[in-house]
């Protein structure tokens, strides 16, 4: 996803209601990111796929090496794929 | 004068200011050009100029805005014995509670200044909620060059002449660098003080390396009435550590190999030394 706006919400769309289950990952802030982006087109729509949000949760990144922040934040490999196997149960 | 300390004793709370931050940032760098630089402004405002609570903290509020020279405060919270220089020594280690650019929270900051320009118009809020509360302490707010070319300073500005907050004091690093280059190249900030002048300031122009005329400064500012106050600190990166002059013009940031550590932790030792037999006679 190069940006979230502008964004083919038709696109968007057609992917969520193919599936009953959707993660997406951003390494952003949570909030009103691409996450969010996708739970509005689903509620537009109305029904639809769970959706699973992971990014930068909505506090302060602490300090250090980035091999360090990421596993912090959840956004280390090994967390996102613990996850995405969690959800897809 | 504020609380009784003798400009000597500033000059020497100053030195070992010095001293921490060399110490800090020689474990794996750091803005250690501004935090020599800086010294005496720290030393003034936290061994002078504000006034303790009386429960190990400060009754007036001191705002860091320019967030990555929080080395200054570290090392001079390191002299009132806030830190240890053990915890600062792994300062943005993974893991360390002390981080480079400090967010709210952390001992010794207002606020999260990592992105810079922010302070001024937050501790102009600050200085009129304190006001509104009815309360006497007084809000410092130092802050960059740099921060003097963004938007949101001249809004903080506007809001503290307009308000007449005469218990703000703004403290400029006036020190004509930024990451890129020369403020003066970039896009030149000058006339600092007819600038805030014109927004409702008084204003005075100082060197910021001198404790005498740093605590005259303050007294300046606290005499007066009406309108908040600015000194700009014309400073420069490295001032008064003489070995360490040759990393400049680019020393916003001092790599870890840039520069001789010892060399430079030996002549502010020498200088420490040489005030403390002054102090003594
Ligand atoms: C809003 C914002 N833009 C860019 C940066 C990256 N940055 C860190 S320090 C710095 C400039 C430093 O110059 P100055 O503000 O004058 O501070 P000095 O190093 O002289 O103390 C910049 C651009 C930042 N921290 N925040
Ligand atoms: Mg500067």
């Amino acid at each position: 996803m190069p940006t979230i706006k502008p964004v083919n919400e038709a696109e968007i769309a057609d992917f969520a209601f193919a599936h009953n289950q959707i993660v997406t990952v951003e390494n952003h802030q949570i909030v009103t990111g691409l996450g969010s982006l996708v739970a509005e087109i689903v509620s537009d729509v109305g029904g639809g796929p769970r959706i699973t949000r992971m990014g930068l949760p909505n506090r302060w990144a602490p300090g250090g090496t980035l091999p360090y922040i990421r596993a912090q934040l959840g956004l280390d490999a090994e967390t996102l794929a613990k996850r995405i196997a969690e959800v897809a149960q | 004068m504020r609380r009784n300390s003798s400009p000597l004793e500033l000059e020497i709370t100053a030195a070992k200011i010095r001293r921490n931050v060399l110490d800090i940032c020689r474990q794996r760098g750091g803005y250690a050009a501004q935090g020599v630089a800086l010294a005496d402004i720290a030393a003034t405002l936290y061994f002078d100029e504000l006034r303790p609570d009386g429960e190990g903290w400060f009754k007036d509020r001191f705002v860091l805005s320019n967030g990555h020279d929080a080395i200054m405060t570290y090392a001079a919270l390191a002299e009132t014995g806030h830190y240890s220089l053990d915890d600062l020594r792994r300062i943005n280690a993974d893991g360390s509670w002390v981080d480079q650019s400090p967010i709210e929270g952390q001992l010794g900051f207002e606020m999260t200044a990592g992105s810079l320009g922010q302070g001024p118009s937050q501790s102009a809020g600050l200085a009129w909620a304190l006001r509104q509360q009815g309360s006497d302490a007084r809000v410092y707010c130092l802050f960059s060059d740099g921060e003097l070319q963004e938007g949101n300073t001249w809004e903080g500005a506007m809001f503290a002449g307009h308000q007449r907050l005469d218990n703000l004091c703004y403290i400029v690093d006036n020190n004509d660098m930024q990451a890129s280059g020369h403020a003066a190249d970039v896009m030149g900030v000058e006339p600092v003080d007819a600038k805030f002048e014109a927004f409702g300031f008084a204003a005075r122009r100082i060197s910021g390396t001198d404790v005498q005329e740093l605590m005259d400064t303050f007294g300046a500012a606290r005499a007066t009435k009406d309108k908040p106050f600015v000194m700009i600190c014309d400073t420069r990166l490295w001032d008064g550590i003489d070995c360490l002059q040759k990393a400049l013009p680019m020393a916003h940031y001092t790599a870890k190999g840039a520069v001789d550590w010892d060399a430079g932790l030996a002549d502010i030792n020498a200088a420490l030394a040489e005030l403390e037999t002054q102090h003594e006679r």
